[in-house]
């Protein structure tokens, strides 16, 4: 008996330890995971995950709104601050980027989508798509990279070719950058490569985001207006001028694309003629609740403070400027009989807005006072907003940040044209289209305010101000100021806002006031710092001057 | 007090765990002496002769009125540093660091992140340091193991103890915000300091002075309209204990009710308070079935319910930091709540109008052990089986709503019109499974223990499996199996050898196993005769140890290389959101352990029989193959660079103890003080090309911050001299004033220096006990030196966000009547790039020294007793955080980020044995 209860021990131990040791867990390794091949699949025609992989290659196409950190991009212009003071938008006008530290750092971000579309161009001819889905497909991804090196040319200058080469780990990664003009010759030799590759036009409402032939021209277009511009280029020839504007000519040559009939049904259609490329997102109402006034009880939180020389540089309905005698301009009802766009770009004080009108007096709803933070100018930013929803709530509409629209080249190519001949008729005939558009009055001679330019500089003035007025907060001007090197005088001094104080009366008094002093330091800051650990990392991608 | 015996473990520290054994009662002659199962103290002395560790008996660690098991240890081992940076209900848990690493937690022999335990249950708590001391869970022992056992019978008659004690807690250090006023001046000064226009009239001013108008001009202080000046505690315990030689058992039941500090309204019907209330279950069994034969089981289980305000307790401390006093009255004229758009919180209706959220944990760990004699093999042979199973869950549930706040204007004509910010909404009711864990863990031992005359042999052969599933992860496995050996030469020599491998499911195969040797030696001087038995030395005993640790730091299956999910985009005319799939990080193939190798020196004295201990330890911990990005990781790969095995890190410390303990005449007394610093090198790091030797890493504390050094405020004089300052900034009188190490006349990223722990920390502990007759009286005290923290964060600047309050500290700003003795630079209205850049400004020093606890107790004579049929009874009054010391103003030492603060407990209980 002893004997057994041994044995019975000792079997058990076995047992146990036979048990412990011989189960195995059902898996060696998680089986979830996606793997390269799964993801470029040989067996499914369909190409299914790699074309969601293209999908989320879409998303790092350039964006807008407020995405510095609340702010919008050009708060760091002369059109706009932010309303809360020392928010690092304001670090591009104070001067304190450093290589250290710069809030719209895109190097890392643009080579993480050149990545992207190399792995896709290095592995999608494994997958057994149509023959005309692969072409779109690879077209797509080359289009994607070529606007990741145009985002690092703006910015940079100079940035590292990679063609498609995949980077490994164990690569030389201490390349040296390409040149300015390289990148720029590689872009726009690009986009020549694939205009014929991609759709022609979108055949399907669900393909609506997607590149075409127009997208890839803008982007050529783009490219070459900067190449010429003065930043890039100091010395541009009238050739290169009259290239550009040749590759905005053939943008505005394409039969699916015109003007929007009404100005602000541009930014809130989703297939708007005018859109060539845009930045699409779901409905939502994210512009309304970080720019709207911040007295309404849905809660806007007026991060964006358009400035008075914003507000100035529309002209009034007629379309003179309000600086002409003849324009009617009242500074004591300063915002009667404005330009139309100007509605839709700025919140004034007066302005009804969600059943009331707005109060950025003093002390009004929307400007308390008392340390709460609101506009520092007088003015909120109205653009891309939609008016309808409730005073409580919002109601989602379509923000799409367009990329490129048909109005902005038809003044790249006004632009172009200009220089490259100077202010011949076609010139006058975009900028009046672009006006009658804006719902300006055409006035008597029907020429909606444009006076007879027959001199270049004097039409490029004219331009410049146009382009700011009809493209405010569409990231064009903080590059448009780099691009003409003229961000070291605009960008000197104060900017101003509108101080209006409302007596027991009722009556209002308006006083430009300075409110932001600010400075942009031209020996460096037309071009971004290359990262510094970057540079640390590999010398040999060499330092931007002066940073 | 007949037949007691002190058992003081050799190579153990100080004489802690002895125990006091009369007829089934115990006693605490000795405080710090408390009481160690008979089994646990046998178990330690036959492996502990070389090792390096230090143990502490469940009952002096009861001293300390606590909820959580952590807080209780603080300044009771040499070498353990314990912060609470938290008194919030339920999660004030203290953060360990064992020699600069956090230890792992062995609970009853199991790794298991377990300490809802009720300090009645404990047993014992043991710190094991060296590689040899931790080798059979060498995988698990970089930062060397806390082993906490509970209670388990005695072979005495029964004994049933109750336990109630009710304690007051109130936080020993509130933020010292200022008024109004003072906001109001000091940001107008900010303003003009920044060159910019005053926000606050005089007329405003004096209206925040005279609180003419609370309600256009409120003065709200937060802390005091929110929190309670004091909060109970209450525990109650009451647990049986005793057996035979054949069974013998211990079961106990306990309850903890801490409540949180808020003061609520009661205007709800359920309660808004935070709070945390706490059932604890734990037994444990043995039984001795046979002459060879031994059973056990061990249940611990709790239930754990916590509460607070639907906003949550941390975002309501969190506003009462950033809101400043005039920001909104609480209530306006008309009753309804304050606020505007910037503040649609009102804290007062986030804590009472806001619902609540409940929480709530379940824990239980059963455990089973066999062993069994092996005597017809051979005698001194025996084999052992343990199964553990232990299971986790945490719940939360949300029953928070929303509520609107109204801005009064009064217009121009005199009329009061509100504005109204959000909405009332119906109270949710979310549950929200947020945690599930359980574990599975299984050990064989085979071991040998036997003397043959002078030589005496225990072997061990080990083999483990530890089996954790974290909710729908695949398990992870961890195996270690190896072998034990330890001789000794008539307890004069002493030598143990580990050999253990280890294995873990989630390295690749290729590096999954690794072995980790180590090994131990002691010698007994006096044994060995080499010093004649005296009257000074009683014992005195060096030892060395030496071996490998291991740390998986393997991520989840992190080999792996992947493409994942993403949000994707979104197409169409109908906008459809369409999936994305993208390459994941890249990862390394070969990934691998991190290595520790640990040396250890130590001396443990005994003298002037046995009324002195003396003991130190000397260490060399080198952690190698550590995990970390290559430092060439350019950003033109494309994707986020594989993490190596690259890094190695030395960390080199000192520890020692001195206890003294004697009577005088009735009165006995004991002393116990410990010692602890240590010093940390990074030996290696992948460093990118750093242009000046300043900016490398190398050489340097582990994880040391970097930042500007500062050489005082700027003065009119700097700024005609154009003093460097950070980039684009434009300095004021008052800025701080950077040293430009590389003298190119700009402060930036080549500047930066090593900012913090310059010089090295020591941390002290000191124990006191007393014992008169029927009184006790015990005392812990806790210190640093030397240490210093980072105040370079935004709730201590001033006019952060929208506007974070001012505190005391900023009086003290520069200001050129102030210039000689400011301890701030001058304010600005907000963040300031120079004056709030990473600068040594902001290392404090925030040294302490704290009576962590006090206790005081009378143990009443037991002829008196026996008349109402008690064994024992007793009265005691316990304190924790009681006093402090500290440079730091206004500020608790260990918690200092305006959370919910630490707390002060008065407590008061008593104790009957029947």
């Amino acid at each position: 008996m002893k004997r057994n209860s041994q044995y019975i021990w000792m079997g058990l131990a076995c047992v146990a330890l036979g048990f412990s040791a011989c189960q195995k867990s059902l898996e060696d390794g998680p089986l979830e995971l996606l793997t390269e091949e799964y993801v470029f699949d040989r067996t499914d025609p369909l190409g299914q995950r790699a074309n969601a992989y293209l999908t989320d290659m879409y998303s790092s196409l350039p964006q807008g709104f407020n995405r510095i950190g609340n702010d919008v991009l050009d708060a760091g212009s002369d059109d706009g601050m932010s309303s809360e003071v020392n928010s690092t938008i304001e670090f591009f006008k104070t001067g304190r980027i450093t290589n250290g530290f710069n809030p719209d750092d895109a190097w890392a971000r643009q080579y993480m989508l050149i990545r992207k579309a190399n792995i896709f161009l290095a592995n999608i001819d494994v997958v057994p798509v149509a023959d005309s889905l692969n072409k779109y497909w690879k077209a797509e991804a080359r289009f994607l990279r070529a606007i990741s090196y145009f985002e690092l040319y703006k910015r940079y200058g100079g940035a590292v070719l990679l063609g498609d080469r995949v980077l490994q780990t164990s690569d030389n990664f201490n390349l040296p950058r390409n040149a300015a003009e390289e990148v720029a010759d590689y872009i726009v030799k690009e986009c020549d490569a694939i205009k014929d590759l991609v759709r022609p036009q979108l055949y399907y409402d669900v393909d609506l985001g997607r590149i075409t032939k127009a997208a890839v021209l803008a982007l050529k277009a783009k490219t070459l207006l900067y190449a010429a511009s003065p930043y890039m280029n100091p010395s541009a020839t009238t050739a290169q001028w009259q290239t550009a504007a040749d590759a905005a000519e053939e943008v505005l040559a394409s039969p699916y694309h015109r003007l929007e009939a009404n100005f602000g049904n541009v930014f809130l259609t989703r297939n708007s003629p005018e859109i060539i490329l845009a930045y699409q997102t779901a409905a939502n109402s994210n512009v309304e609740r970080q720019n709207e006034p911040i007295g309404y009880q849905r809660g806007g939180r007026g991060i964006t403070s358009p400035t008075q020389e914003l507000v100035d540089a529309f002209p009034m309905k007629s379309g003179l400027p309000i600086s002409d005698p003849a324009s009617g301009y009242d500074p004591a009802n300063p915002y009667k009989d404005r330009d139309p766009r100007f509605y839709l770009t700025v919140f004034h004080n007066g302005m009804s807005w969600l059943g009331r009108p707005i109060e950025t007096f003093e002390g009004g709803r929307d400007k308390p006072g008392n340390g709460i933070a609101a506009t520092r100018t007088g003015y909120y930013m109205r653009k891309f907003m939609t008016s309808s929803g409730s005073a409580s709530s919002y109601s989602n509409a379509n923000h799409n940040f367009p990329i490129f629209r048909y109005g902005q080249t038809m003044l790249d190519c006004a632009e172009a044209l200009n220089e490259a001949q100077g202010p011949v008729a076609r010139v006058f005939q975009l900028l009046t289209d672009i006006r009658k558009r804006a719902g300006i009055e055409a006035g008597a001679d029907g020429k909606y305010g444009i006076p007879a330019i027959t001199d270049k500089t004097v039409m490029r003035t004219f331009i410049r101000n146009e382009r700011r007025t009809e493209m405010a907060f569409e990231e064009q001007r903080f590059w448009d100021i780099r691009r003409w090197k003229i961000a070291e005088t605009v960008l000197s001094g104060s900017l101003h806002g509108m101080k209006i104080t409302k007596a027991a009366n009722g009556a209002l008094t308006y006083e430009r006031v300075p409110i932001q002093t600010v400075s942009f330091d031209a020996r460096r800051m037309y071009r971004y710092p290359i990262p510094l650990l970057e540079v640390q990392k590999t010398p040999a991608l060499g330092q931007n001057p002066n940073w | 007090m007949k037949s007691i015996t002190l058992c003081c473990l050799a190579g153990m520290g100080f004489c802690t765990a002895a125990y006091a054994y009369d007829g089934g009662r115990t006693d605490t002659l000795f405080p710090p002496a408390g009481v160690i199962h008979r089994d646990t103290a046998d178990l330690l002395l036959r492996h502990t002769a070389t090792l390096s560790g230090y143990s502490v008996s469940g009952s002096v660690l009861n001293q300390a009125p606590v909820a959580d098991v952590t807080n209780s240890l603080s300044g009771r081992f040499p070498g353990l540093y314990l912060l609470q940076s938290t008194g919030q209900p339920g999660l004030d848990a203290g953060l360990f660091s064992l020699r600069g690493q956090t230890p792992t937690i062995l609970l009853n022999g199991v790794p298991r992140n377990y300490t809802d335990i009720d300090l009645n249950d404990i047993e014992s708590v043991t710190v094991l340091k060296d590689a040899a001391a931790t080798a059979l869970y060498g995988a698990r022992a970089q930062g060397g193991l806390l082993l906490i056992k509970t209670k388990r019978g005695l072979n005495a008659p029964p004994v049933v103890s109750f336990t109630a004690q009710y304690g007051v807690q109130d936080p020993t250090q509130l933020p010292n915000v200022l008024n109004s006023y003072d906001y109001a001046t000091l940001y107008n000064e900010a303003l003009r300091n920044d060159g910019r226009a005053p926000l606050y009239s005089d007329q405003e001013l004096e209206a925040y002075r005279t609180h003419s108008d609370p309600y256009r001009y409120p003065d709200v202080n937060w802390y005091d309209e929110v929190l309670k000046r004091s909060t109970p505690i209450a525990r109650i315990n009451l647990n049986m204990r005793g057996g035979t030689q054949k069974a013998s058992y211990f079961a106990s039941v306990s309850y903890l009710d801490q409540a949180g500090i808020f003061k609520t309204d009661g205007s709800n019907t359920y309660s808004t308070n935070a709070n945390y209330k706490r059932y604890n279950l734990t037994a444990g069994l043995d039984i001795q079935l046979d002459r060879d034969t031994e059973v056990g089981l061990n249940v611990l289980g709790n239930l754990g319910n916590s509460q607070e305000p639907g906003f949550f307790t941390s975002s309501t401390f969190f506003n009462m930091a950033s809101t400043p006093p005039n920001a909104y009255p609480i209530f306006n004229p008309d009753g309804s709540l304050g606020g505007n758009s910037d503040y649609r919180n009102n804290i007062f209706a986030q804590l009472n109008r806001g619902g609540y959220r409940t929480n709530s944990t379940r824990n239980l760990a059963v455990d089973g052990r066999v062993k069994r004699y092996l005597p017809f093999i051979t005698k001194g042979l025996y084999a052992a089986a343990n199964v553990s199973f232990y299971s986790s869950y945490f719940e939360t549930v949300n029953f928070a709503k929303n509520f609107p706040v109204f801005k009064m204007n009064i217009d121009a004509a005199g009329d009061t019109t509100y504005q109204k910010f959000g909405d009332v909404s119906a109270q949710q009711k979310n549950p929200d499974v947020a945690q599930v864990n359980r574990q599975l863990f299984t050990q064989f031992m085979l071991g040998y223990d036997k003397s043959l005359g002078q030589h005496n042999i225990s072997a061990l052969l080990l083999a483990h499996r530890d089996q954790n599933t974290n909710g729908m992860e695949l398990p992870a496995e961890m195996w270690q199996y190896g072998a034990r050996g330890d001789y000794n030469w008539k307890e004069q020599f002493y030598v143990q050898l580990n050999a253990m491998w280890a294995s873990y499911n989630y390295l690749p195969s290729a590096t999954r196993r690794v072995f980790l040797p180590s090994g131990s030696v002691a010698w007994d001087v006096m044994r060995s005769g080499l010093i004649g038995s005296n009257n000074i030395i009683t014992a005195l005993k060096p030892r060395l140890a030496y071996g490998y640790t291991a740390n998986a730091n393997a991520g989840y299956f992190a080999y792996n290389q992947s493409y994942s999910g993403t949000a994707g985009y979104t197409f169409g005319v109908s906008p459809v959101g369409t999936g994305g799939v993208a390459e994941g990080s890249l990862v390394n193939p070969r990934r691998d352990w991190e290595i520790g190798k640990k040396f250890n020196a130590g001396i443990d004295g005994s003298f002037f029989n046995g009324h002195l201990q003396l003991g130190a330890d000397y260490f060399i911990h080198r952690f190698v193959d550590l995990i970390q990005a290559p430092g060439r990781s350019s950003a033109l790969l494309g994707n986020t660079w594989p993490v190596m095995n690259l890094g190695r890190n030395e960390y080199r410390g000192f520890e020692a103890y001195a206890g003294y303990r004697n009577n005088a005449g009735s009165l006995h007394y004991n002393i116990t003080a410990n010692l602890y610093s240590e010093q940390s090198k990074v030996l290696f790091q992948d460093e990118i090309g750093r242009p000046y030797p300043w900016l490398e890493r190398t050489g340097k504390p582990v994880g040391v911050p970097f930042g500007y050094e500062t050489i005082g405020y700027m003065t009119e004089a700097d700024i005609t001299a154009k003093a460097p300052t950070v980039t684009g900034y434009t300095a004021v009188p008052g800025d701080l004033k950077f040293k430009d190490q590389n003298g190119d006349g700009l402060i930036d990223a080549d500047d930066q220096v090593q900012i913090d722990r310059l010089k090295p920390v020591y941390y002290y502990g000191m124990q006191l006990g007393l014992a008169w007759k029927g009184f006790d009286l015990n005392a812990v005290f806790y210190g640093t030196q030397n240490r210093t923290i980072n105040l370079g964060r935004s709730s201590y600047w001033e006019f952060q966000g929208l506007g974070t309050p001012v505190f005391g500290h900023h009086l003290q700003r520069w200001t050129p009547e102030t210039a000689a003795t400011a301890e701030y630079p001058r304010l600005s209205a907000g963040p300031n790039p120079n004056n709030h850049a990473p600068s040594s400004f902001w290392i404090k020093n925030a040294d302490y020294f704290r009576l962590k606890n006090l206790q005081l107790g009378y143990t009443f004579q037991q002829a008196w007793l026996k008349s109402v049929r008690l064994k024992e009874a007793r009265v005691f009054v316990t304190g924790y955080n009681l006093l402090t010391s500290t440079k730091l103003k206004d500020l608790d030492p260990e918690s200092y980020s305006l959370g919910y603060p630490n707390m002060r407990v008065f407590n008061a209980g008593i104790n009957i044995k029947f």
